[in-house]
């Protein structure tokens, strides 16, 4: 069953495509890796299939349904995006910022074991306290990974996941993206990192803007 | 890709052919038929075209509001251009009230400005316009379209409690004087002489700014047609 | 929902705004400046000071009141949270009614320190306080909601700093202009009409703003 797909995706900035004919279709409980040199869209390709943009030509569709067509509500609920910001409040501390986030997406009353989530990722409990502004890059990240974990969400899609992260922040990454994959839930990771390439079950290239090689690793 | 029906100028240059000559008859019809004002002498034929001014000012400003309002719901291209068109005419007779209303305060009340009630709300409508439009300027690829829009069309209704207020404000000031009045025929066909030609020239601007905007639209989605035919045959040439 | 996301929301400020000890600070002791510099610029010898008291309480008040606005987002800009913001259970309204709320309780604490150390430093008192109340509190709920809109507007602007002062100034005149005649009428013994119909305008201000800014917002930040 395909999950995400795009069909005659197209992405324009100042009059010059970055963006043309892209289609993909990601089935549900899959984990996919695009790759592509640096400023071959990943990025912006994640953005319009998150639907944080919308794409200048063609659409995206989750369960056969145009993300225009789903209220963003339940979007946020369904998809979760990992960019190139934590996405964290640096003020507040990783359960704080876990609480806020899961609170805002999810109906109250809602279960939500934030300790055991961060725990998960990898942060000592006294990590688990304190604001975030003080953390490191990797453990901001492994931060940002429980908070993708904690929407619930069935659609990752993340960049760079294992920017920041050490041998045993990747490997925890692995281990993770595969344990949500087995529960059904479709990955996307544009990635550099030739370490998560072996997990994937397809991986899709952008060149030229266009997405020209989807081969099943 | 059928390319789209050419925009021809023939509206745009019969309209400029009207609001020439309508300017031209304004123009003697000020300096030769309306007779100089009793009190006020020859600085009152200001009034003609400042007056035209200020309502043509009106009609762009409110219909640039609007019209935003209209992108907002259905966002048309068209729309966008007939929007920010009128904005930017507007400007220009904001400009020219600005310009004609000191010239006329000097005379008739001593002073270049008065905070007169009118010329206060031209002031900040043309202060606002031109924030409005600067922003898109400064707004990443194509948001600022939106946000402009939005604020035009808050404008609109802000615009009106603006007047209601410099109108309660500048009436505490006991210098506001009427005059200027129109009372002969001559004056009165003056005006209405004057009210057509800066219409029609408002129209002409209107007219000459949106084709001009529906032009580059049209230019960037043939720049961006050959953009994805060049991705196109790169790639394809990349694979063979 | 909607509340119970916006509770969330303003406690997030909040907090954040307690930890990071900001901007509510500055915003006061800017404030206390522009009075100062106000001083140095309006006061004549022989001319009564508390004449100057409804200009300088009120421009101190949009000046105090811009500072805040243009910190308003930042947290969401340093963290890269405003797309997370944006998109709750009940869409994006929740996010703008927070910084709202947020930018109105620094703005009316700022107020409420503000309004004696006028009085005190100008000398002057005011005959009839209660139409001065209701009109901050009318002008003061116009900024924070229209303040909110325009910096959620300009958010990734360039020179939105320029910008949002240029935008808002404007926009923002009517409430000016009101404010400023009721605080010079309660200063004296003015008939209640005149004031009321200046505190009317303001309070359809308000109204026209409250009924305009969640949509714009909302129409403006889906993608």
């Amino acid at each position: 069953m395909t999950r995400l797909a795009a069909e005659a995706v197209g992405w324009a900035v100042e009059g010059r495509f970055v963006l043309v004919d892209v289609a993909l279709a990601l089935p549900a409980g899959s984990l996919n890796v695009l790759t592509g040199e640096n400023g071959a869209g990943k990025s912006t390709l994640l953005d319009i299939l998150a639907g944080a943009r919308k794409p200048a030509r063609g659409h995206v569709a989750l369960d056969g349904v145009p993300l225009a067509e789903i209220a963003p509500a339940h979007l946020a609920r369904r998809i979760a995006r990992l960019d190139h910001t934590p996405g964290l409040y640096l003020e507040l501390s990783a359960l704080e910022n876990l609480q806020l986030f899961h609170g805002l997406v999810q109906s109250p009353g809602a279960p939500l074991d934030a300790a055991a989530l961060l725990e998960r990722v990898g942060l000592a409990a006294r990590d688990q306290r304190r604001p975030v502004r003080g953390f490191s890059r990797g453990m901001l990240q492994r931060t940002a990974l429980a908070r993708v974990l904690a929407s619930g969400a069935d659609v990752w899609l993340l960049d760079e996941p294992s920017t920041g992260l050490d041998r045993a922040g990747c490997a925890l990454l692995a281990d993770v993206l595969a344990d949500v994959r087995a529960r059904g839930a479709t990955v996307l990771l544009a990635t550099h990192d030739p370490a998560l390439l072996p997990l994937a079950d397809a991986r899709l290239h952008l060149s030229h803007g266009r997405l020209v090689a989807a081969e099943v690793a | 890709m059928t390319p789209p029906p050419p925009l021809r100028p023939t509206g745009f240059l019969a309209l400029l052919g009207v609001a020439t000559a309508l300017i031209c008859a304004a123009l003697y019809c000020v300096a030769f038929v309306a007779e100089p004002d009793a009190v006020l002498g020859i600085v009152q034929k200001i009034f003609y075209f400042h007056v035209a001014s200020a309502i043509a000012m009106m009609l762009c400003l409110s219909s640039g509001s609007l019209l935003s309002l209209v992108d907002l719901v259905a966002p048309s291209e068209r729309v966008d251009a007939l929007a920010r068109a009128a904005i930017e005419t507007g400007l220009i007779f904001a400009v020219m009230v600005l310009t004609s209303g000191p010239l006329w305060a000097r005379k008739s009340w001593g002073a270049w400005w008065t905070w007169e009630p009118r010329l206060t709300l031209t002031l900040m409508l043309l202060l606002l316009a031109t924030a409005v439009t600067g922003i898109r300027a400064m707004a990443p690829d194509g948001t600022g379209r939106k946000i402009a829009a939005a604020l035009a069309s808050l404008a609109a209704p802000v615009a009106y409690l603006i007047h209601v207020a410099v109108q309660k404000w500048g009436g505490t000031h006991p210098m506001v004087l009427k005059g200027g009045g129109i009372q002969s025929p001559g004056m009165q066909w003056t005006f209405r002489i004057a009210l057509l030609a800066i219409f029609s020239f408002a129209a002409t601007l209107w007219t000459l700014r949106y084709r001009q905007r529906r032009l580059e639209q049209r230019l960037l989605n043939l720049q961006l047609e050959i953009s994805a035919q060049t991705v196109r045959r790169s790639r394809d040439g990349g694979l063979t | 929902m909607l509340l119970r996301l916006t509770w969330l929301l303003l406690q997030k400020d909040l907090r954040v705004a307690a930890r990071s000890r900001e901007v509510f600070g500055f915003m006061l002791l800017f404030a206390l400046l522009c009075v100062v510099v106000f001083a140095f610029g309006f006061l004549r010898e022989g001319e009564a000071a508390a004449a100057q008291v409804p200009g300088v309480l009120w421009v101190t008040l949009l000046f105090a009141g811009t500072v805040g606005l243009l910190r308003l987002f930042a947290a969401e800009e340093e963290g890269g949270t405003l797309h997370l913001a944006q998109r709750t259970l009940a869409g994006p309204h929740p996010l703008l009614l927070s910084k709202s709320l947020m930018q109105l309780i620094f703005s009316g604490v700022t107020t409420l320190l503000l309004l004696p150390v006028v009085l005190v430093f100008f000398d002057a008192a005011l005959v009839q306080p209660a139409p001065v109340l209701a009109a901050l509190a009318l002008g003061l709920v116009g900024q924070a909601v229209l303040g909110a809109l325009v910096a959620a507007l300009l958010v990734h602007v360039r020179l939105r700093e320029v910008l949002l002062p240029l935008v808002l100034y404007p926009l923002l005149a009517p409430l000016l202009i009101a404010g400023v005649r009721v605080t010079v009428l309660a200063q004296g013994n003015a008939p209640a009409e005149t004031v009321d119909s200046w505190l009317g305008l303001m309070a359809g201000y308000d109204l026209v703003v409250l009924a305009t800014a969640p949509w714009l917002h909302a129409r403006v930040v889906e993608p």
